[in-house]
């Protein structure tokens, strides 16, 4: 197996043209070579993108804030613009794997790995993220949708496009965003149910909400049905019940001998769908945590 | 005075440890070294045909491959049982290196010892394994069905009982039951869970030709190992060494005698190989094919007193022991003895331990050795009683607890017994007076539980207890103590250190300790039992006296005083205080020690003895949050108050009691071996076995209750597994208190909490 470091973009993709389909890309590592020592995953070339100074970069362009897809989730978790507009990505960026594996893993891979649970991506995934890919064709950006393909497969094909950022739009001073875990320990596990959601709220009623919960299937699931009932609701208790139980429609989750039962994930749902509007609520000073 | 005992001395091995440099059997590199592989059963109970290594035999890098064709047929018990049972009794010997039968899914089937651990691993999947499947059983109750498929049929004919029924009798609980007024009975299941050290098995075996075979292991117990070792490769005990490389990454139990089939195997690979080989076990292997806590089910009932006051206990234990016996037998004997019936005035007591074979995984020692399944079972039937009775359960308990003076059972008496302080100190420590039994209400709901319990300090009389050590006095004067104990983490060797040079008088800077090594000191039984500050201490107390006084004799021949009037403090050959003037002038004992050495006399000290036991006493108390929605428990505190009679080191006495709570709490709340047919157990990594992390680890308050032990060396008892032991009793009653449901059922998952929460209260 042949380890290139590239210090371009342009280098990026002349290395993957040579190996024409046989390379993967490599940032963190934290899954890719679990997988390529257990035989799940081939590579004959990897090609470790972290040196690139363009990808490590997080800031603030046009409304957007841009993450570089080389960027750890310890730097995106540190980085003072991340903890001021999106404090819900900086909580779940610190819930994935432990202090250790952020220091190398990226948000970029968590994406890209397209584990369902993966929690820096779910929190993400409600931001209306847009990833910008580059390969032999050109640039050009995706949306949440368009990443992921089924359990634990991108749509992306890292033999052949690089991601080279993610820009999310900067939320308004109405928006605000959460991020909602029940875990059976606080590091170094899967979760048994993630939810994350974004909100605007005018005169106490809700202008629009994005909803997503996980491991219900094929990466973070929308649930649709309580986003659109959403709509024109009052924030209250009652409508956050409803929101929870709307959840379900969406949702289908399996047993784990672990992670927790169908049964149990599907009473704990709408409790955290609940406590995910709640804590966006509280953030817009709407009601009391 | 002492000037070491009872004071937080660093530990000695904490900078090896710290920087890196201590040296693991994982570290051990020996010229010529192979690698092994081991090939372990897909299936839970069948024979095994024919095993053809031929193709593998054939792959480059390949040394030696051995099976059952080419290996002892020695029958053996891996644990030290095999040669630590107490006359008339019998150890069960039903293991084999490799056997005719597999009986769980990852029994071994062969290992190959190869240039390269890869070249090891790849050659497995070249041996050809014919199998004929046999019915198998999983549980207790399956397997002790008439026409169960039988797990050991030469060992348990017809029943699938390990070893026999294990009884306990005292003064007439059947005769007496009716003079109770109340009765209580509950029946509890514990899961079973994996020890988890850091340290997975392994050994480093170096076969000479010549006859001798030397082992680095990761063994809590090197004696035992060694004599395992002797007896299954036929050879003279004498020709076997094994060591620790002196360090081993915690024990708990899971290497009492040998490290699961380690050193086994390595040996079996070097012999034929004539080359050292290395078998490390990988953390899935660790996980699935060595000892774990016995999971199954006990049920107690209490006859009492309307008054509160224990008339008599009758329990029974139902134990899923797995495969093999391993220490099976003796710890079902615990369950029952310090387990469910140590720590209160019971006159009449009845105890029935089944310990049931099954094609599973072997269940055997683990920190508590059976009692914290009986302290569990016996302190819910207590809160039950409370309940029944109307009391405080602290309360209760305060009427029927141990204290000095009282008879018991044990075939030993309580030397000393603090229990009624420490679940005085827990209560106060936890505010179980403004705490307990307020209603609560609303999502998040707090409460309080408590329980207590005993432990030992050291294996007699349920199994055989002594050891030998040397002491010497060097040329320059220092102190060199040899004993084969090993240090498996909770710092025993700087303990027994301490004791020692208060015991000789000497300063600790010129003292070591030479350990874990059956070459360096004689017969040891190794750690277990909470044994070996208790038990090497009570030796090498006795032999600083020994010691001291050939010192005496010999430095008053040579200072010309009478040798009864000398003392030796702090490294300096004094007169006694008490003596007749004129005092002599203080004389070093390295100048002493050079100037015998001159004469051709070095100080030196040989001994054996075997301890008596003394029982330590401890009471937790735990506050808890449980919410109503999702059946989540966070556990707040945990107060420990223990009676470990004087603490050497209070420090590292602190240590053992709350790596013991936090064990307690994984157990009460998270940890669990799941099986899944046809697969085995699902937790074959730290992934997906959930101990838990200092993110779970609440408030803990440990409190060392002061106490003296007469029978102690310095006073001291046994510590290392008692932290374990009350704490799931703790949790569960607590959790109890906040939303007033009982669990007779651990772990307490949010999943087995929230069902039972919506079928009480509803949606």
């Amino acid at each position: 197996m042949k380890y290139l470091i590239a210090n371009s973009t342009t280098e990026v993709l002349e290395f993957l043209k040579e190996a024409g389909g046989t390379a993967s890309i490599l940032a963190g590592g934290t899954d890719l070579v679990l997988d390529i020592e257990s035989g799940k995953k081939k590579a004959d070339v990897l090609i470790d993108v972290t040196r690139i100074p363009e990808l490590k970069k997080i800031e603030e362009v046009d409304g957007f804030l841009e993450i570089g897809a080389a960027a750890t989730l310890t730097e995106i978790h540190s980085h003072p613009l991340v903890r001021k507009y999106f404090p819900s990505l900086v909580k779940a960026c610190k819930k994935v794997g432990s202090r250790l594996i952020q220091n190398v893993a990226t948000l970029a891979g968590n994406v890209i790995t397209a584990q369902p649970a993966a929690d820096a991506g779910m929190a993400l995934s409600v931001l209306d993220p847009r990833f910008v890919l580059v390969d032999e064709e050109g640039t050009r950006e995706c949306y949440v949708d368009d990443m992921y393909a089924g359990f634990g497969v991108s749509t992306l094909d890292s033999g052949r496009t690089l991601m080279t950022k993610i820009r999310i739009p900067l939320p308004k001073e109405n928006e605000a965003a959460s991020f909602q875990r029940l875990e059976l320990r606080k590091s170094l596990s899967l979760p048994m149910l993630n939810v994350a959601a974004m909100a605007a709220i005018k005169e106490g009623k809700f202008e629009w909400v994005r909803l997503r919960m996980a491991p219900v299937g094929k990466g973070p699931v929308r649930a649709v049905e309580a986003e659109e009932w959403l709509v024109g609701k009052e924030v209250s208790e009652e409508t956050f019940e409803r929101a929870g139980e709307l959840a379900l429609e969406n949702a289908n989750p399996r047993s784990n001998p672990l992670r927790g039962s169908k049964e149990y994930r599907e009473a704990t749902l709408p409790v955290m769908v609940k406590r995910a509007l709640l804590e966006i609520a509280t953030q817009l000073n709407v009601m009391e945590g | 005075m002492t000037k070491y005992v009872g004071k937080n001395i660093p530990r000695l091995d904490g900078y090896d440890k710290a920087t890196g440099r201590g040296l693991y059997t994982t570290d051990i590199y020996l010229p010529h070294m192979l690698h092994a592989a081991v090939l372990r059963s897909p299936y839970a109970h069948a024979k095994v045909i024919s095993v053809d290594v031929s193709e593998a035999e054939k792959m480059e890098g390949v040394v030696a491959i051995a099976t059952k064709d080419n290996t002892p047929r020695t029958y053996f018990n891996a644990t030290a049982s095999m040669f630590l049972t107490n006359l008339p009794d019998k150890p069960v010997l039903d293991q084999q290196i490799f056997s005719d039968v597999v009986r769980y899914i990852g029994d071994e089937v062969a290992a190959v010892a190869a240039e390269t651990e890869a070249i090891a691993k790849e050659a497995l999947k070249k041996i050809k394994v014919v199998y004929e499947e046999l019915p198998a059983v999983y549980n207790v109750d399956d397997a002790m069905k008439d026409g169960a498929p039988q797990v050991q049929p030469d060992f348990s004919p017809g029943n699938n009982v390990c070893g026999g029924v294990v009884k306990i009798r005292y003064g007439d609980a059947e005769a007496n039951w009716d003079k109770g007024e109340v009765f209580a009975e509950t029946k509890v299941y514990m899961q079973r869970i994996k020890q988890a050290q850091l340290e997975t098995h392994g050994a480093v075996a170096d076969y000479n030709p010549k006859g001798h075979l030397k082992v680095y292991s990761t063994t809590q117990t090197p004696y035992p190992a060694k004599m395992i070792l002797a007896t299954i490769f036929d050879m003279p005990a004498s020709n076997v060494h094994v060591k620790n490389p002196p360090y081993v990454g915690g024990g708990f139990g899971v290497r009492i005698g040998l490290s699961a089939k380690a050193e086994a195997i390595a040996s079996a690979l070097s012999i034929l190989a004539k080359r050292p080989v290395k078998y490390i076990y990988s953390r899935s292997e660790d996980f699935l094919t060595s000892d774990s806590r016995h999971e199954g089910y006990i049920v107690s009932k209490i006859s009492a007193m309307k008054d509160g006051t224990f008339v008599a206990l009758d329990t029974r234990a139902y134990m899923n022991t797995g495969a093999y016996a391993t220490l099976g037998v003796e710890l079902a004997g615990v369950t029952g003895a310090n387990g469910t019936s140590g720590a209160y005035r019971f006159p009449n007591i009845h105890y029935d331990g089944y310990v049931i074979y099954t094609n599973q995984e072997t269940a055997g020692a683990f920190r508590g050795f059976g009692a914290p399944q009986g302290a569990f079972a016996l302190e819910t039937c207590v809160d039950q009683l409370a309940k029944q009775l109307g009391r405080d359960p602290l309360d209760l308990r305060l009427q029927n607890a141990l204290r000095d003076g009282d008879e018991w059972w044990f075939p030993y008496p309580i030397t000393s017994c603090k229990l009624m302080d420490c679940l005085k100190e827990a209560a106060k420590s936890i505010g179980w007076d403004e705490k307990r039994g307020k209603k609560q209400t609303g999502t998040i709901r707090r409460g309080v539980g408590i329980g207590c319990g005993t432990h030992v300090s050291n294996g007699a009389p349920f199994c055989l207890d002594y050891n030998a050590a040397f002491m010497r006095i060097e040329v320059d004067g220092s102190l060199l103590v040899s004993s084969a104990v090993p240090e498996i983490g909770p710092g025993s060797t700087t303990g027994l250190l301490q004791i020692a040079a208060d015991a000789v008088g000497v300063p600790m800077e010129n003292a070591r300790f030479a350990f874990g090594d059956t070459d360096v000191a004689p017969f040891d039984v190794g750690s277990h039992a909470s044994r070996t500050l208790y038990s090497a201490g009570y030796l090498l107390v006795r032999l600083a006296v020994d010691l001291r006084e050939q010192i005496f004799e010999w430095a008053g021949k040579f200072l010309d005083v009478d040798p009864s009037t000398l003392d030796l403090v702090d490294g300096q050959i004094v007169s006694k205080c008490d003596a007749a003037e004129p005092h002599i002038e203080p004389t070093p004992l390295s100048y002493l020690a050079h100037q015998a050495h001159l004469r051709a006399k070095q100080f030196v000290v040989s001994g054996c003895k075997a301890p008596t036991n003394s029982p330590p006493f401890h009471a937790h108390a735990a506050e808890v949050e449980v919410d109503m929605e999702t059946g989540m428990i966070k556990v707040l505190k945990l107060a420990a108050a223990h009676d470990v009679g004087v603490a050497v080191n209070p420090i590292l006495v602190e240590g053992q009691i709350e790596s013991g709570l936090i064990m307690g709490l994984g157990y009460a709340l998270r940890e669990e071996m799941t099986y899944q047919e046809g697969k085995g157990f699902y937790n074959d990594s730290y992934h997906k076995y959930m101990l838990p992390t200092m993110d779970e680890t609440p408030e803990m308050e440990s409190i060392i209750v002061e106490g003296f032990d007469p029978d102690g060396p310095f006073g001291v008892k046994g510590v290392g597994e008692c932290g374990m032991i009350p704490t799931a009793p703790a949790i569960v009653g607590a959790v109890e208190d906040a939303i007033g449901i009982r669990f007779y059922e651990i772990p307490l998952t949010p999943g087995r909490v929230l069902k039972k929460i919506k079928e009480v209260y509803g949606d």
